[in-house]
């Protein structure tokens, strides 16, 4: 079930009051496994499968990593990394390591698998929540104190709430165990604030999604990576500044859904993006995009790697430790080498930075000229870098630079419709923060019949400017 | 659960009042159109926990698309008007032995009497015997302004019956759309060009409806096809087609004839002596000069330059000298055959009606000196929301489309002629993606206007599966069409060619079988009502 849909707006309202006439803390949290799973079995009821079999692994070894011994942990992790990753990978990348291998030995490329969606988001969660209970325990056995402490989950149902939670299900943000864990084993409430909250958060997701993101999708952004070589200089250019919006409306605007869908039961989910295409360099740009995505390869590769040390291979090792970090992040959204390059791309910048900050050249507090350029050379090298993120192979992306180089500079062919949001979309991405915080205050002193009739006027209007579809999120290929 | 009420409340106060709104909405007929779900589409939510039902089309391990379920690749037309297409029935022999290319549903060439490609068939079985050239003219808007479809079935007929070159190539250019992906045309220099679209030029755009004014030392250069084994095409024979005429006057696109005014003896252009003297043309076949004179002239006329090449060029060039601009619409580039050549002759945005702004004499003089074998028109796909198809069964479109049939025909009536429909084109205007209510209709009267004109008719929007068939095809891996609904992706192009060119070849066949070579050559039709043509200036000679 999409979210940007009508039936999505049936849905949440009526599970949502169902949860809160149900009077026992308990009772909600299986209502909400409950809905989880009829939300996810409305795409294909037989990805359940896949989904509670990781539910049941991940659980499972939580349970046997309290009553191991210490020596024993470290093993059952590794053992818990191989069942939890192990059908992510065999569904997400099996075909493309044998098409690859297939060019040097003689092997059978096997068909390509039907990818249960949301995987890559819930197998990571689950393995994130198997780490920080050995963390945790790890920790206490040497008589520290954990730096994220988590318990052990022994209740099933919370449990699988935790990974089925139908807001964060599909496409994140990617959480910590500890922090829905804990608000489930805790009593939760609902304040008028956090409905309003929650409306602003969903209005603001249907607008991102159906009046700017598929607006440029329809209008821009499919045909030209459809047929590259129909298309001009300017054309690919204005398409990859559509596609960078797109993408950013698409995936924000989803997190918007599951933040205000979240705040409806009370929870609080941390925000997955701030502003990104304001960054200064690239490295900043990973701090401000798909935020939870970033801190988990941070905690769970990059710093296991050696971080920011220097170790074996000396003032290399972080470079290394950068471009792998990278290279896992690009290819944990698609089995194909062009996210491996995309990966490789934006290891080179993220070391640059690094390099540049570390010799003293970066200026701390950059004048205006200087974070201008600064600015412009972050955002242009993040939209070029995603012609490899949006070709659905090398030779798309080639025929999409060569157009850049080669094609010609006429006027674009795209309607007036798609300008107007590609403008506006930016000028709303620029505009400063505090903005948005004081539309929400003032929706909020708004009485409820005024804030309902505001909400069907915003669906309104998505239907009449919108290009009528409800879009599959980008994400949801992930 | 009381420490919750004011939110509780809340909750009910807001999603209370918008389902209120949203059931508003079926209590009057006047709102209907707010409503967010009709009766007798999916139920909400529930519908989503049911399996998915609808065509599927899968990829098979050789990366064609096939059929998932072939039976509903043949299932009959959704609408009463589609009813009344004929798209060849499957028991139809030719329909049967078409290939399959899913999406697409096989269909054939209708041509009552068998006579409608008579002329272009017996070309056909010349060039198929060594001997001659077949010549296809295809006109029509952005369906084929990117060579897409006519590239595809320009590659068939000459892998079978011979390359016989690029044919007709416009010297100018809309850039966004690259018109050939076979040769590559470079301008040199800033060209003004005007189309049947942008209007201007006095209605003079040549045979591709495009015309260009090459600046004082600006030129053209053509490259040949690139062949197989990576060399380029030997090309024999070369045409320049460019105007004549006094002076250009600024704004008018370097033409001065008016609507009527006869090509060769029109002395229209007063007050031209402001304008810009036209200057000297020049050409170059394989980097040998081969003529050049001056477009200058006291009248607005179009003149030809006829190079035929024994040893033979693979580039070839145009330009304007010192002395001023020149006027230029097209060259031809052809191998001497045997074989085929097929013309694509697209303009971003046309419609039947757009030839109306042509220089009616000066077509029918472009035509006559072309003079195709067969004349392909491939319109409408741009007056889908005209109102006269809207109205009833849409009866009153066909006289504006029988006259642009007649324009086009009246300079080689004895030609044979082809008319295909508009593809499948899609809407999401306020609702989820659909095709646009006229292609039925639109089709039926071009079918009705092939059928008084002695045309054969080739359904398009039927070998793309009928109503609903775009958004099928866009929603393909990999799309086989644009998300804009309206144009088809480079993959999607390809199969509607490979089917078009299946038809052809199939009814090749079927009037290969039935003797048609033995037969007398058809009658043309009964001229036009239009004006004489004005007899044609004699080409010029090298």
């Amino acid at each position: 079930m999409l979210f940007a849909t009508f039936d999505y707006f049936l849905f949440l309202p009526v599970v949502a009051v169902v949860h809160w006439l149900i009077g026992s803390p308990f009772g909600r949290t299986s209502w909400l496994f409950l809905v989880s799973l009829v939300f996810y079995a409305a795409w294909d009821p037989g990805d359940t499968v896949a989904l509670l079999a990781i539910v049941g692994i991940s659980y499972i070894f939580g349970l046997v990593q309290r009553r191991a011994p210490e020596s024993a942990r470290g093993l059952l992790l590794a053992a818990a990394a191989v069942c939890l990753l192990g059908p992510m990978v065999y569904f997400k990348y099996t075909r493309w390591v044998m098409d690859t291998l297939s060019v040097f030995v003689d092997v059978t490329v096997p068909e390509r698998h039907h990818l249960p969606i949301g995987i890559s988001f819930y197998s990571f969660q689950a393995l994130a929540y198997v780490i920080d209970v050995r963390r945790t325990l790890g920790a206490r056995s040497r008589g520290e104190v954990p730096k994220h402490p988590l318990e052990v989950e022994s209740n099933p149902i919370r449990f699988a709430t935790f990974l089925l939670f139908f807001p964060h299900l599909v496409a994140g943000p990617i959480l910590r165990a500890g922090t829905l864990l804990t608000q489930l084993r805790l009593p939760r409430r609902l304040d008028p604030e956090d409905v309003s909250y929650a409306l602003t958060r969903l209005a603001t997701g249907l607008v991102k999604k159906l009046l700017i993101a598929d607006v440029l999708r329809v209008g821009v952004v499919d045909s030209m990576f459809a047929d590259p070589v129909r298309f001009g200089a300017f054309e690919t250019l204005v398409a990859l500044y559509a596609y960078s919006l797109q993408i950013y409306c698409d995936f924000s605007g989803y997190t918007d859904f599951a933040i205000g869908s979240a705040r409806l039961f009370g929870f609080r989910i941390p925000e997955n993006f701030d502003r990104p295409y304001r960054a200064l360099s690239v490295a900043e740009y990973w701090r401000r995009w798909h935020i939870t995505l970033s801190d988990w390869v941070r905690d769970y590769v990059y710093y296991p790697l050696g971080g920011s040390r220097e170790g074996r291979l000396g003032p290399i090792q972080p470079y290394l430790n950068t471009y792998i970090t990278l290279v896992i992040l690009a290819v944990w959204h698609g089995a194909n080498w062009t996210f491996v390059l995309y990966g490789l791309l934006h290891g080179t910048a993220v070391s640059i930075n690094r390099y540049v900050k570390r010799a003293g050249w970066s200026v701390e507090a950059p004048s205006f000229v200087q974070a201008s350029w600064r600015w412009a050379l972050t955002f242009h090298f993040v939209v070029l870098a995603r012609i490899l993120f949006r070709s659905p192979d090398l030779d798309v992306a080639g025929s999409v630079v060569e157009q850049l180089v080669h094609g010609n500079w006429a006027w674009p062919r795209y309607s007036l419709h798609a300008w107007v949001v590609l403008a506006l979309g930016y000028a709303l991405h620029a505009s400063p923060p505090d903005w948005a915080t004081r539309a929400r205050a003032a929706f909020g002193r708004l009485p409820a019949p005024v804030q309902g009739a505001l909400l069907v006027v915003a669906g309104w209007l998505c239907v009449q400017y919108g290009p009528g579809d409800s879009l599959a999120f980008i994400y949801h290929d992930f | 659960m009381l420490v919750d009420a004011p939110g509780i409340s809340r909750l009910l106060g807001v999603f209370g009042t918008a389902g209120f709104a949203l059931a508003l909405t079926y209590t009057h007929p006047a709102l209907a159109s707010f409503r967010p779900w009709e009766p007798g589409d999916p139920v909400p939510v529930f519908s989503r926990l049911l399996p998915a039902s609808g065509p599927r089309v899968v990829e098979a391990d050789d990366g064609q698309l096939v059929d998932a379920d072939p039976v509903l690749a043949a299932a009959g037309p959704a609408s009463a008007v589609e009813a009344s297409l004929t798209v060849g029935a499957p028991a139809d022999p030719i329909v049967a032995a078409l290939a399959s290319r899913p999406p697409g549903v096989p269909t054939a060439l209708v041509d009552a009497g068998h006579r409608g490609m008579d002329a272009f068939y017996r070309k056909l079985a010349l060039a198929e015997a060594g001997q001659g050239i077949a010549r296809a003219s295809q006109w029509g808007d952005s369906t084929i302004a990117a060579d897409g479809i006519t590239s595809t079935v320009r590659g068939r007929l000459q892998a079978r019956f011979g390359d016989a070159g690029p044919g007709y190539l416009s010297m100018g250019m809309d850039p966004r759309w690259n018109v050939r992906q076979d040769v590559v045309v470079t301008p040199h220099g800033d060209l003004s060009t005007v189309s049947l679209m942008l209007g201007g030029g006095g209605g003079r755009y040549g045979y591709g409806g495009i015309a260009s004014t090459v600046p004082a030392e600006g030129y053209v250069s053509v490259t040949g096809p690139k062949q197989a084994d990576g060399s380029r095409l030997v090309m024999k024979h070369f045409e320049l087609w460019y105007q004549v005429g006094p002076p250009i006057v600024e704004g008018e696109g370097g033409a001065g004839a008016a609507e009527g005014a006869g090509a060769a003896g029109a002395a229209e252009g007063a007050g031209a002596a402001e304008g810009t003297a036209r200057g000297d043309w020049w050409a170059r076949v394989g980097g040998r000069g081969v003529g050049g004179g001056s477009s200058a002239s006291e009248s607005t006329g179009d003149r030809w330059k006829l190079v035929d090449d024994p040893e033979g060029f693979t580039s070839a060039s145009a330009g304007a000298g010192a002395s001023g601009p020149v006027t230029m619409y097209g060259m031809v580039l052809e191998t001497g055959g045997p074989g085929v050549v097929w013309d694509a002759l697209g303009v971003v945005g046309v419609g039947s009606r757009s030839f109306t702004q042509h220089n009616r004499s000066h077509l029918t003089n472009q035509v006559s000196h072309r003079n195709p074998d067969l004349v392909v028109v491939m319109l409408g796909g741009n007056e889908l929301g005209l109102p006269v198809l809207g109205k009833g069964d849409g009866g009153d479109y066909l006289p504006y489309y029988i006259d642009a049939v007649h324009r086009l025909r009246a300079g080689a009536p004895q030609s044979s002629c082809l008319i295909i429909t508009p593809l499948d084109q899609g809407t999401r205007d306020g609702g989820p993606a659909r095709s646009k209510p006229n292609l039925a209709r639109a089709a039926a009267v071009q079918q009705e206007a092939a059928a008084q004109e002695g045309c054969a008719f080739w359904n398009a929007w039927s070998a793309m599966g009928g109503d609903g068939a775009v958004v099928r095809w866009s929603s393909m891996k990999p799309p086989l069409a644009w998300s804009d609904l309206l144009h088809l992706s480079s993959a999607g192009q390809d199969i509607i060619g490979q089917m078009l060119a299946d038809a052809i070849e199939a009814g090749f066949s079927d009037w290969t079988a039935r003797g048609g070579a033995r037969q007398p050559m058809p009658t043309p039709p009964a001229p036009a009502p239009a004006p004489a043509p004005a007899p044609a200036p004699p080409a010029v000679r090298p």
